[in-house]
């Protein structure tokens, strides 16, 4: 399958070889989750992570005393899923779907393997989830600031 | 020769309000109702989105109110309870009376819009003034490219016009993208920042127009985020907010910088205002 | 236009010539150990001997050597307390039948003539003659007001210790605004140069007695105003302001005046251009009729900028800022001109002494904006 074509103009693809890309193609997996159906659960190993082709998926915090809640979800061309970067490669969140969603699913084991000996890719992946990491922590203070309350 | 006053002609009674009468009202969240106002034996006043009246509740005062919708000579307006003024419309009964003067102000740029793709954001109560800016899209559809509206809000508690947007969320010649800050669990929409909502919707950047409408804080954080993916300052606008007592530029109280907001505003490109907004208590 | 030279003793037929056509005459009288403007019956009413001391918060009349009658500066009061008044009614509101009937009442028709309205002050009457009459929409209070007004200028002889009309280009003579224009000389003999500035000014001069004044009498008047200009007790640099200041607001200065300035409004009530109001309403008891009235308001004021419950401008540092900004700089682009007519009422009236020149000096001292 071609992931460009799957996953829109991620800019991701933009700054890999061709032998990189057909890595990723090698190792990717299209799979279809129902809506209500998780993507991965907090506190479990981070095996693969996801970007979203079609669909919503929420991060969850799971709590004993109440119902799951939803603290952000993500869409088309969102990355699901960070900790599989850095030991101990262990999921935060949950991930589940909100609507019935595609994802595309890579094996973090392996992606992790191959950066080890290509630089460029790498730096692609870490670019990739350090965007995402900047935007969701931007995105969270402006939450904190209360964005959408007059000051008193 | 004599000197003497010469015999004056009086200006027009700026300050008079027209009577109107509340037609129905209803409530959007806890503490915000949504009130439509048709007049009483006098013609209405013809408004354009963006503009704002000033309401006069007997006895207690006069505020300037966005305009939230305008049919034939009805007005409707958004409110929410903050001080005496506000609390007193949000009691009204159908039937009550009110003094409406107006509309003031420079309205969105409805017609710089016309050709381009139209973003449309909104967070909380900044949903009120672009209302209009929405349904005069949709009446006039086929002037305008894509268009789309992102709404933001703290709790899926604090949205207006729920029916309204579930109504334009089911067309196909628009595009709607809610978000929410906290949500319990019975939201089944999006959870996060407005701006989240930004990728998810069709637009093109080199030839789109932004208006937003929202607290500061929240229309510089979409501005900024527009500027990023390459609509540009000049083509975002926003509706600044000030203290109104005349929205006529006597009283002083709306200036922003040099501009009197109730007269030179309450519509701004960004690029006009992004240095003001930089500066605290301005 | 005709100038004539009329003696102390005839001087009072001025005031008599325009009671005579009608005018309320309002002028400086002596109340309460200051200079104030209030109805005149006649010239014995006016400051006869009295001067006036001006420093940072300071006002104070002393006794003149001789019995000039305009032989001070400005006093804690303005003209606009007459074409926009402290208060007045902007709307009466009757419940009949369960409907709102409003209506705006007709201004008052008095016409004013006012006595001895000085150079910055006629400056002053303008500024607001483009607040009120010429930004779009007309204020009908200040229209009947200004419209039946007479105004007699009169040249300032002496400089106060405030003032620095100078620097603002207004003053200390008077050339624009005026019906007519007094120069009160006081040598050997004390005698007044009156000048026409209009048709109405003509028609008044002609009903006064005195002599056609001749080139002694005009170089006399010269001598005077260029005197008064050489002893302004302040000035101010106006090179750039607007630039400097719209650039300057994050300088520590600020800081420092709000450190001092107390926010108490005295500066905005007694500029004579400041005409920023608020409205308050008030309705009878029997819940038939209600009233909206106009008062002056202050930026300094908390409720000035209250927004949704909170003051925009909470800190004094932004509200002293917000009031020395809008008047040198942003009026430029709100009304062609400065906001200050330099008459230094807002530094003699300050009670901590606060100096509207000194802040600007100061400002202008840390910034690169090039004088």
């Amino acid at each position: 399958m071609k992931l460009s074509v799957a996953l829109g103009s991620t800019e991701l693809f933009a700054h890999l070889t061709p032998e990189e890309i057909e890595f990723l193609e090698s190792i990717a997996v299209e799979r279809d989750f129902a809506e209500g159906a998780v993507l991965f659960e907090e506190d479990t190993e981070a095996k693969d992570f996801y970007i979203v082709v079609d669909g919503r998926v929420g991060l969850e915090l799971v709590s004993p005393r109440r119902r799951p809640i939803v603290i952000q979800t993500l869409g088309r061309g969102d990355l699901v899923g960070l900790s599989w970067v850095f030991p101990p490669y262990v999921w935060s969140w949950r991930a589940r779907a909100i609507d019935p969603t595609r994802a595309i699913a890579f094996d973090a084991t392996q992606v992790r393997e191959r950066c080890g000996i290509d630089q460029n890719l790498s730096e692609q992946m870490l670019r990739l989830v350090a965007r995402e990491a900047i935007r969701r922590l931007h995105g969270a203070r402006a939450q904190l600031l209360d964005l959408y309350e007059f000051p008193r | 020769m004599t000197v003497k006053a010469p015999a004056l002609e009086l200006a027009a009674e700026e300050m008079r309000p027209l009577p109107f009468r509340v037609a129905s009202n209803r409530r959007e969240t806890a503490d915000t109702v949504t009130v439509e106002l048709e007049p009483v034996d006098n013609p209405g006043v013809t408004c354009a989105p963006g503009q704002f009246t000033m309401v006069y509740a007997y006895g207690v005062g006069e505020i300037p109110i966005s305009v939230a919708g305008y049919a034939d000579d009805t007005i409707v307006h958004t409110v929410r309870a903050v001080g005496a003024v506000t609390t007193a419309i949000s009691h009204l009964d159908v039937g009550d009376h009110v003094g409406v003067r107006g509309p003031y102000g420079v309205g969105w740029p409805m017609a710089e819009a016309a050709g381009k793709d139209v973003v449309v954001a909104a967070g909380g109560i900044g949903l009120a003034p672009l209302r209009p800016v929405v349904m005069h899209l949709l009446d006039n559809r086929d002037r305008y490219g894509a268009v789309s509206l992102i709404y933001g809000a703290r709790t899926p508690d604090d949205m207006l016009y729920i029916d309204e947007l579930q109504q334009w969320r089911g067309r196909f010649d628009i595009e709607v993208e809610v978000t929410v800050d906290r949500a319990g669990d019975d939201w089944h929409g999006d959870v996060g920042l407005v701006t989240n909502m930004l990728p998810r919707i069709t637009y093109d950047p080199t030839n789109s127009i932004s208006m937003v409408c929202g607290p500061e804080i929240m229309m510089k954080v979409v501005a900024r985020e527009l500027g990023a993916r390459g609509l540009g300052p000049d083509n975002v606008y926003l509706s600044m907010e000030r203290n109104m007592k005349c929205a006529i530029g006597f009283c002083g109280h709306c200036q922003y910088g040099p501009d009197f907001v109730c007269r030179d505003g309450p519509i701004f490109s960004y690029d006009y205002v992004a240095a003001r907004m930089r500066v605290t208590e301005l | 236009m005709s100038t004539i030279v009329v003696d102390r003793e005839d001087f009072g037929s001025l005031i008599d010539v325009l009671r005579a056509r009608g005018f309320t005459v309002v002028g400086p009288t002596v109340r309460e150990q200051a200079i104030v403007y209030a109805a005149l019956d006649s010239v014995e009413d006016l400051p006869a001997g009295w001067t006036d001391e001006h420093s940072g918060g300071a006002y104070r009349l002393q006794r003149r050597d001789d019995e000039a009658l305009f032989g001070y500066v400005v006093g804690p009061e303005s003209w606009k307390k007459y074409l926009f008044p402290p208060r007045s009614t902007l709307l009466t509101v009757r419940r009949v039948d369960g409907g709102l009937v409003f209506a705006e009442p007709d201004p008052a028709t008095v016409n004013y003539a006012f006595i001895g309205a000085r150079a910055c002050e006629l400056a002053a009457i303008a500024i607001q003659d483009k607040v009120f009459l010429d930004s779009g929409y007309i204020d009908r209070t200040y229209q009947m007001k200004r419209q039946g007004l007479f105004v007699v200028g009169v040249n300032c002889a002496i400089a106060g210790g405030n003032c620095f009309c100078v620097s603002m280009g207004t003053g200390p003579e008077c050339t624009d605004g005026y019906d007519l224009v007094v120069t009160e000389i006081v040598d050997d003999r004390h005698e007044f140069v009156i000048e026409s500035g209009s048709e109405a000014g003509e028609e008044v001069l002609a009903a006064l007695p005195g002599r056609p004044a001749g080139p002694t009498d005009h170089s006399r008047v010269a001598a005077i105003v260029a005197d008064t200009a050489a002893h302004m007790g302040r000035q101010l640099d106006t090179a750039g302001i607007k630039e400097l200041l719209y650039e300057s607001r994050e300088h520590p200065r600020w800081d420092e005046v709000a450190a001092r300035c107390l926010a108490c409004t005295n500066c905005t009530l007694v500029c004579p251009s400041c005409f920023c109001s608020t409205t308050e309403d008030t309705a009878d008891l029997d819940g038939a009729a209600a009233t909206r009235t106009r008062r002056w308001d202050s930026c300094f004021t908390m409720d000035f900028s209250a927004l949704h419950g909170a003051p925009v401008r909470q800190s004094t540092r932004a509200r002293y800022r917000q009031w020395m900004t809008h008047k040198l700089a942003s009026w430029y682009d709100q009304f062609d001109t400065s906001g200050c007519v330099g008459c230094g009422r807002c530094i003699t009236w300050c009670p901590v002494g606060i100096d509207i020149t000194e802040e600007t000096a100061a400002i202008r001292a840390g910034s690169e904006v090039p004088a």
